[in-house]
């Protein structure tokens, strides 16, 4: 029997009319209507699937997350133990400091008067490094004042004061200049702004010994911020033998891009 | 046959939720039909045609690439498994023919693709991103996907031999 007889012959003549007929009938546009039922259809249904399936990942997603703050809780935990044992050494020093001071006849540290304040917003085109405060009518602000979060650690200093709120200049703002001193080696240099994205330590002389890791305080010799407040840690040293200062990148020491809280150094 | 083409067109719909949510992209689809011919004697030249349309409605790609694709993935494949390896046990060589099908569906689809092209039906595709990159990707996703068809088929013969009467 010849094939063109055959039963798979003509099934086979019968699939490829039908694939040249959906094909002609597509590119024409004739199955517009029944491609949109099965749009309608698919379309919900997967949208229905997509989304289960998301949730059940922001499910177990949050599971892990969980999972992970555990761990970070366990190591704040024992972070914490450290500090507080750090914290009655430092204690004992400083009532140690204060004893000899008085024998010395040395003028005692004035404590800093804090005021509280809440961050209202940030400035939204990105062309500053600003952000407006939210502060108790009463208080007494003084232009220039320092701004730190709550531990203690350097934010900016307030910039201009209106009616209902205050503008901070952060730190990173290049136009800000701070003196700073390393905790360690007791070297001193500048700190100022880069654009927003870290801090620079200059002007420190070759034979002051800097080294990454190393963590830098105000100073207070310009007068705008108080001493003893940190400002950052080196990153890296950028610094070669013939230049005629060292430099560092220096990492703030404030989570800068999530403030909520912070303080007005009213000293 | 209903039960047949609602149940691909669920599969269909997990396939590309799960794309959606997961950026997952193994064809479930056309692993559904190999099982389907491998397992099932019913009619696997409209269970290919229903699959290659199918995946042609939901794909943004003109109506016919896909429903050329699938037939010819599945009857090639079940032509080689009837010629070179009906008489031996196929479980493990089930695998290879998958993935051979994997492949084959790919340059079947994408010669389809430079067809189109050439009848000027805009069926633009990144052949290079397809080949290199979500081939791989699909040949591995083909082989964990389809164990379970496998696992499971293994399982209902072992129970069906324990069933049988002495």
């Amino acid at each position: 029997m010849r094939f063109i007889y055959t039963k798979t012959f003509r099934r086979l003549f019968v699939v490829l009319v039908l694939v040249a007929f959906i094909i002609v009938s597509d590119a024409k546009g004739y199955l517009s209507k029944a491609k949109g039922i099965f749009f309608e259809v698919y379309g919900a249904g997967t949208s229905f699937i997509s989304n289960s399936a998301a949730k059940t990942k922001n499910f177990f997603a949050t599971f892990l997350l969980i999972k992970g703050l555990s761990h970070e809780n366990d190591l704040l935990k024992q972070k914490v133990d450290e500090l507080a044992f750090e914290n009655a050494r430092l204690k004992a020093a400083k009532q140690e400091n204060q004893t000899l001071r008085r024998a010395l006849n040395f003028a005692e540290e004035t404590e800093l008067g804090l005021i509280p304040a809440v961050v209202k917003f940030l400035d939204p085109t990105g062309f500053t490094q600003t952000l407006m405060l939210d502060v108790a009518t009463d208080a007494e602000l003084k232009l220039n004042a320092a701004v730190v979060s709550q531990p203690g650690l350097l934010v900016g200093k307030i910039t201009n004061i209106y009616d209902n709120a205050v503008e901070v200049t952060l730190i990173t703002d290049p136009s800000i200049k701070i003196n700073g001193i390393v905790v360690d080696s007791g070297a001193s240099g500048l700190v100022t702004g880069e654009h927003g994205l870290s801090l620079r330590f200059d002007l420190i002389t070759h034979n002051e010994v800097i080294k990454p890791g190393d963590k830098i305080l105000t100073s207070g010799l310009a007068g705008d911020f108080p001493k003893g407040i940190l400002i950052g840690e080196i990153s890296s040293l950028s610094s070669s033998p013939s230049e005629l200062f060292q430099k560092a990148f220096v990492q703030p020491a404030a989570d800068l891009r999530n403030l909520k809280f912070l303080f007005i150094v009213a000293q | 046959m209903i039960i047949f083409i609602l149940a691909a067109l669920v599969l269909l719909m997990i396939q590309g939720g799960l794309s959606q949510a997961f950026g997952l992209t193994g064809n479930t689809v056309l692993l559904f039909g190999l099982s389907a011919i491998f397992y099932s004697k019913k009619n696997p030249l409209t269970i290919s045609l229903v699959l290659g349309l199918m995946m042609d409605l939901a794909s943004g790609l003109p109506d016919g690439i896909f429903l050329v694709a699938a037939p010819v993935t599945i009857f090639s494949l079940k032509s080689a498994l009837n010629r070179f390896f009906s008489k031996r046990d196929q479980r493990y060589i089930e695998f290879l023919l998958v993935l051979a099908s994997v492949l084959t569906f790919y340059l079947i689809s994408i010669s389809m693709i430079g067809l189109f092209n050439l009848l000027n039906l805009s069926a633009y595709v990144n052949w290079k991103r397809l080949i290199f990159d979500k081939l791989w990707l699909d040949l591995v996703l083909s082989a964990i996907f389809y164990y379970p068809v496998v696992w499971y088929h293994n399982r209902t013969l072992k129970l069906s031999r324990h069933a049988r009467p002495v």
